[in-house]
């Protein structure tokens, strides 16, 4: 029986391509072959950030259709603050509707003038990467070489930083007391964070990020609105963070960590967190393929009893077993950190790839 | 006989695949010994999401296991199903996909007045997996720019515009489908959203010509031509038309899938909808199906000759069980456990549970929670069906049989934990049946039922559901500990039982194998379906749990003080075997 289970990627050697694009169209400013820094611009575009409606055919009393005979501007030309919009001769002279704000002429709708405000919007690296490929107008493609853990929930932001480990064990909950001067500008690493307010401490210190194992749901809408990216590795709750992303991420404290914290989507898309660091070409993973779970294979657990533990698979079971709440399910034979051999419903595993 | 009428005559196969948004099965029904039975089934992950982002592979996937369960190759070389049935019994004759992988349709509903266009919307849109993600109306405080920011920060799959009964004219009608007409000019992006307007028909020139040519605009007729009538089957079609193109057909991979068969791919919902008609129609009554699914909630109240759906895409033990907080608090989900929980406690598990959707309870305490939340969403979702909107009454529907389905309950070891989840969400009265679609069968039988009502109907002679028990829930008022049932009970085996059901209680009785002749003699001030007071004489059969008696009174009221309450509750849950 071919058995697929949700699966998440944890490499810790590995070369990885990702994308850079920007929201919309714009310019990309580096070129295929170049090393790109973590804080280099390497796209721009002027981003819509707000509009305004004119009224014109209410002010002006004059049909909707009336309204384009007198434009004086065309669709998207730039305005400046009382440039004209509108204009016609009068008997006693002309009327002119003038531009209440600097933007851009989007278009008429039923006798409304809709004029759009922009914003440089200005992508980032994040990553120190070589671009691999550029796509004209949107972006480029940049290729890594380090770690790469995928997490189970972000905050829709992303940024980059030095990680400074902050928790001493992949269960122990953050304290008032852990965060100090030292934080700032870098990417705080934390197994547990159960208090919503640490999350205003951390922003006061100035983090410019935050890998947390597991968070409380009560922490969750400030997580939401912190101004710096959040990647949660493992769940909501008091689970920690599983030993072995724990470990890994502690092997490179101190080292460049950029935080890719999307939010997770209906179509899979997860937040991840990559730190480049040098590997040698033999020691480089092969790129994770999803494959069916066999024995032998990492896998985490994703609930109760033994939420968050990370084991290997001993053998998948061709029949359904019998768990504590009477459910019969198919699943396997999972040995955990401490040598106990525990039988796992297919559905509650999470295979590390 | 010729050859080419032997080809003719013969039974012939179907294959169906249900992809829901965490599971694909896929069912193999053919003719044996003459009937025809449900072959074989295999379940597997739906990989509609990243890393595979193509729902073929789920599809195939599956079949590969029934192909190794059963013996039978059902795929080509290429990795197709092979239609159709060969003589050496390999591929079959039929392929059918029922779906609900998809994301529901982000819909903003547009209406003058929340009471009654909106309402109707909204009843509208509950026949679709659909989310409503803004609301605008005449009590909506917003400017048109604010509104306007709204639909570009919700870009929304649809907008569906009512409002105004026919043959008036309000301006405030013109002035929502200009804000909406300029919101949906200034959402970019590669498919302009799509308008349905479904309001006063006297105005529709005016929306036309307000919407322009750049706009996609369905018109439909008013879901409210008048105060005191609804109209609600054109806009339901037509918004299922729209689900249809605008989501399902953009699922990755779909049109391979497509080309394995003649069928459309049928909303899971439909299929159930269907189906459970059809389970009307056998039973000659009203019939209920509740489906308590990973990424919604659907209730089924259907009829021999009509089918009223509701599905709530907001609710489900999946991604969007967190949703249940804005209704009620955690509070409230902790009244139904027999111990001790915190408010956090709730508040991570729902949140968890929604990052790990597809996972299932290992421990008791998890699998109560489940069952306690289960209760308060099928209690929300039901408040829906239950209203009778034009006196706004809520009036519980009368049902013969109530149809459940869904991961929850498949996962739940114990029938009569299903049933007391069920009586307790949905609190019933009357007479009825409880049926559990174990298997996940029914949507693909409702897809089935496109093609072969012989195939249907066999397929269920074959006790393809699982009987769970009935249930009589006598409707009046006593003090506790007074009589409010007199229950005799006459197996075949001409053994009898009889007993007093007190009221405030919970009594499960056993129901021998074969059919047992119950007589039930309610106490004056109580009633099961014939008058209070009035006794009947009912013939049942069999069941996993037997026969429920829920004296417990309606609506059921919990304790106040917390140790009464969990105390009540385990002995609830004791008397039901949970």
């Amino acid at each position: 029986m071919t058995i697929y289970t949700y699966t998440t990627i944890i490499q810790s050697q590995t070369r990885l391509r990702r994308e850079r694009l920007l929201p919309q169209r714009g310019e990309v400013i580096v070129s295929p072959g170049q090393e790109v820094q973590p804080v280099q611009v390497v796209a721009r575009t002027q981003q819509a950030t707000r509009f305004r409606i004119v009224p014109a055919s209410e002010l002006w009393g004059i049909s909707p259709d009336e309204v384009s005979k007198h434009m004086v501007v065309s669709m998207g030309q730039e305005v400046q603050a009382g440039e004209p919009l509108l204009h016609r001769k009068r008997a006693l002279g002309k009327q002119v509707l003038e531009s209440p704000v600097e933007g851009t002429f989007y278009g008429l709708n039923n006798g409304r003038i809709i004029l759009q405000q922009h914003e440089w919007f200005e992508l980032r690296a994040l990553v120190r990467a070589r671009v691999v490929n550029a796509i004209p107008n949107r972006g480029i493609v940049l290729e890594v070489i380090g770690t790469q853990i995928q997490g189970v929930w972000g905050n829709g932001k992303e940024s980059n930083g030095k990680l400074k480990i902050i928790s001493d064990a992949e269960s122990e909950q953050l304290t008032q007391e852990q965060i100090k001067e030292e934080i700032e500008g870098n990417v705080a690493v934390v197994a547990v964070l159960s208090q919503p307010e640490l999350l205003t401490s951390l922003q006061r210190a100035g983090a410019s990020g935050l890998i947390v194992g597991s968070i409380s749901a009560e922490s969750l809408p400030w997580a939401q609105k912190a101004p710096f990216p959040i990647i949660v590795t493992d769940g909501i709750g008091k689970q920690g963070m599983a030993r072995h992303i724990f470990f890994l991420i502690r092997k490179h404290a101190e080292g460049d960590v950029a935080l890719f914290a999307r939010e997770p989507d209906y179509w899979g898309n997860r937040p991840e967190l990559i730190i480049p660091h040098e590997i040698s070409t033999g020691m480089l993973q092969s790129p994770p393929e999803y494959q069916p779970l066999a024995a032998e294979q990492m896998v985490r657990i994703l609930r109760a009893p033994y939420t968050g533990q990370t084991g290997q698979v001993v053998r998948l079971n061709h029949y359904r077993k019998r768990t504590e709440t009477g459910i019969v399910a198919y699943g396997a034979d999972v040995k955990l950190a401490d040598g106990t051999v525990v039988f796992v419903p297919y559905a509650n595993l999470d295979t590390i790839i | 006989m010729t050859n080419t009428e032997t080809e003719e005559t013969r039974p012939e196969s179907f294959l169906v695949a249900d992809c829901g948004s965490t599971n694909t099965r896929v069912l193999l029904f053919d003719v044996v010994d003459g009937v025809y039975r449900l072959i074989g089934r295999a379940t597997t992950m739906t990989t509609t999401t990243a890393p595979w982002s193509d729902i073929t592979q789920g599809i195939t996937n599956a079949i590969q296991q029934l192909s190794e369960m059963t013996g039978r190759q059902l795929l080509s070389s290429t990795g197709k199903v092979l239609t159709p049935e060969k003589a050496n019994k390999t591929g079959v004759d039929h392929f059918m996909l029922v779906v609900s992988a998809a994301p529901a349709l982000k819909t903003i509903l547009v209406g003058l007045s929340e009471d009654v266009s909106l309402n109707s919307a909204r009843r509208v849109l509950h026949t679709v997996y659909a989310q409503e993600v803004d609301t605008f109306s005449l009590s909506d405080g917003r400017s048109e720019d604010e509104q306007v920011a709204a639909i570009m920060k919700h870009k929304p799959d649809l907008i569906f515009l009512t409002g105004g009964t026919d043959g008036g004219a309000d301006q405030r009608l013109l002035t929502f489908a200009r804000t909406v007409s300029l919101g949906v000019t200034m959402l970019t992006g590669a498919k302009r959203v799509p308008v349905l307007y479904a309001g006063n028909k006297e105005q529709r020139e005016e929306i036309t010509k307000i919407m322009g040519e750049g706009i996609v605009l369905h018109v439909e007729n008013n879901v409210r031509p008048s105060l005191n009538t609804e109209n609600l089957a054109d806009a339901a079609n037509m918004i299922g038309n729209l689900y249809q193109d605008l989501r399902i057909k953009e699922l990755p991979g779909l049109h391979n899938v497509l080309s394995w068969g003649k069928y459309p791919p049928l909303p899971t919902a439909r299929a159930f909808a269907t189906i459970t008609q059809y389970f009307a129609a056998l039973q000659k009554g009203q019939v209920l199906g509740v489906e308590l699914g990973t990424e919604s909630v659907t209730l089924v109240a259907a009829s021999q000759d009509h089918a009223d759906l509701t599905i709530r895409s907001d609710l489900g033990m999946g991604r969007s069980i967190i949703n249940i907080l804005k209704y009620v608090k955690p509070a409230e989900i902790a009244h139904w456990m027999p111990t001790e929980i915190s408010n956090e406690e709730i508040r991570d598990f729902l949140y968890n549970k929604s990052l790990y959707p597809q996972t299932i309870a290992m421990s008791p305490e998890e699998l109560q929670l489940e069952h306690a939340i289960a209760r308060e969403m099928l209690r929300i979702a039901s408040l829906d069906t239950a209203v009778d909107w034009q006196s706004g009454r809520r009036a519980p529907l009368p049902f013969r049989l109530l149809l459940v389905r869904g991961n929850t309950f498949a996962n739940t070891p114990r029938p009569g934990q299903i049933i007391s989840v069920l009586l307790d969400a949905l609190q019933p009265v009357g007479i009825f049946a409880v049926a559990m679609d174990r298997y996940g069968i029914l949507p693909a039988l409702g897809a089935l039922a496109q093609e072969s009502s012989l195939a249907v109907v066999q397929t269920l002679e074959s006790k393809i559901m699982a009987d769970l028990g009935w249930v009589v829930v006598p409707v009046g008022k006593a003090q506790p500990g007074h009589k409010a049932l007199h229950v005799r009970i006459e197996s075949e085996q001409q053994t009898h039982y009889e007993g007093d059901v007190e009221f405030g209680t919970l009594e499960v009785f056993v129901l021998e194998r074969g059919r047992s002749t119950v007589t039930l003699t309610p106490s004056r001030r109580f009633d099961v379906g014939f008058g209070p007071g009035k006794s009947t004489t009912i013939t049942l059969s069999g069941g996993e749990v037997g026969l429920v008696v829920d004296a417990r009174g309606r609506p059921l009221q919990l304790p106040q003080d917390t140790v009464a309450r969990r105390s009540l509750v385990r002995q609830w849950l004791y008397d039901m075997g949970g």
